[in-house]
C-alpha cells in the first residue's frame, strides 16, 4: 500500500517577453469583458443590491495574471516590492483583510456617494495600492 | 468637482453607448491597465489581441 499524498500542479507561465505584452493584453480585454458581465449580473431587476466581495476582487485578479504569475486568483504569500516607487504595500499576512475593509468601504459608500463617484473611485484606488 | 465636470457626467450617465464606442472603451481600459505594468502592450498589441479573440467566438 502506498501512502496517500496530494501534489498540487504548478501553473504554467509564460515567459517569452513578447508573448507575455499578448497575454497581458488579452487578459485585460477579458478582464473587461468580466466586469460588463458583472455589472450586467448586478443590474437585472430581481438582482440583490451590490455588494463588492474579496472573491470578485480575486476572480478579476485571476483573469488578469493568468498564466503571468503563480498567484493568478490567490492572495500573493510574501511582501512585494514596486519597481520604481517607495511607496510599501502592506505585509501578505494582512492582505485578506485589508481587501475586506476595501469591499466593506466601497460597499458601504456606494449608494452615499453616488453623486461623487470621482471621490469613491480615488478612495479606492488609494486604498487599494496601499494593499496590493 | 467642477460644474462642468458634473454636467458631463450627469450627461453621459444616461447615454447609451453605440457598440463601436463600447469596444472602443473595452480597448482603451485594456491598454492602460496593462501598459501601466508592461511598457511592451501597444494599442496595436491590444487590436490584435481583440481581433483574435473576436475570430475565436
Amino acid at each position: 500500500m502506498t501512502d496517500r499524498q496530494s501534489k498540487a500542479d504548478e501553473p504554467e507561465i509564460v515567459v517569452d517577453p513578447v508573448e507575455r505584452a499578448k497575454l497581458e493584453a488579452r487578459n485585460a480585454l477579458e478582464q473587461f469583458d468580466a466586469v460588463m458581465s458583472l455589472v450586467e449580473q448586478f443590474t437585472e431587476p430581481e438582482h440583490p443590491p451590490f455588494r463588492l466581495r474579496s472573491s470578485i476582487i480575486l476572480q478579476l485578479q485571476r483573469i488578469a495574471l493568468k498564466g503571468l504569475s503563480a498567484y493568478a486568483g490567490v492572495f500573493r504569500p510574501a511582501g512585494v516590492d514596486i519597481g520604481g516607487s517607495k511607496h510599501k504595500p502592506v505585509d501578505a499576512f494582512l492582505v485578506p483583510s485589508r481587501l475586506e475593509e476595501l469591499c466593506d468601504y466601497i460597499t458601504d459608500n456606494w449608494f452615499k456617494t453616488t453623486n461623487s463617484p470621482d471621490r469613491l473611485r480615488s478612495m479606492a484606488i488609494e486604498l487599494d495600492s496601499s494593499v496590493h | 468637482m467642477s460644474d462642468e465636470l458634473e454636467k458631463l457626467l450627469e450627461a453621459a450617465r444616461y447615454r447609451p453607448l453605440t457598440p463601436s464606442e463600447q469596444e472602443e472603451q473595452r480597448r482603451s481600459f485594456a491598454f492602460g491597465n496593462a501598459n501601466i505594468e508592461n511598457v511592451r502592450v501597444t494599442r496595436e498589441t491590444v487590436d490584435e489581441q481583440a481581433e483574435e479573440l473576436k475570430e475565436k467566438q
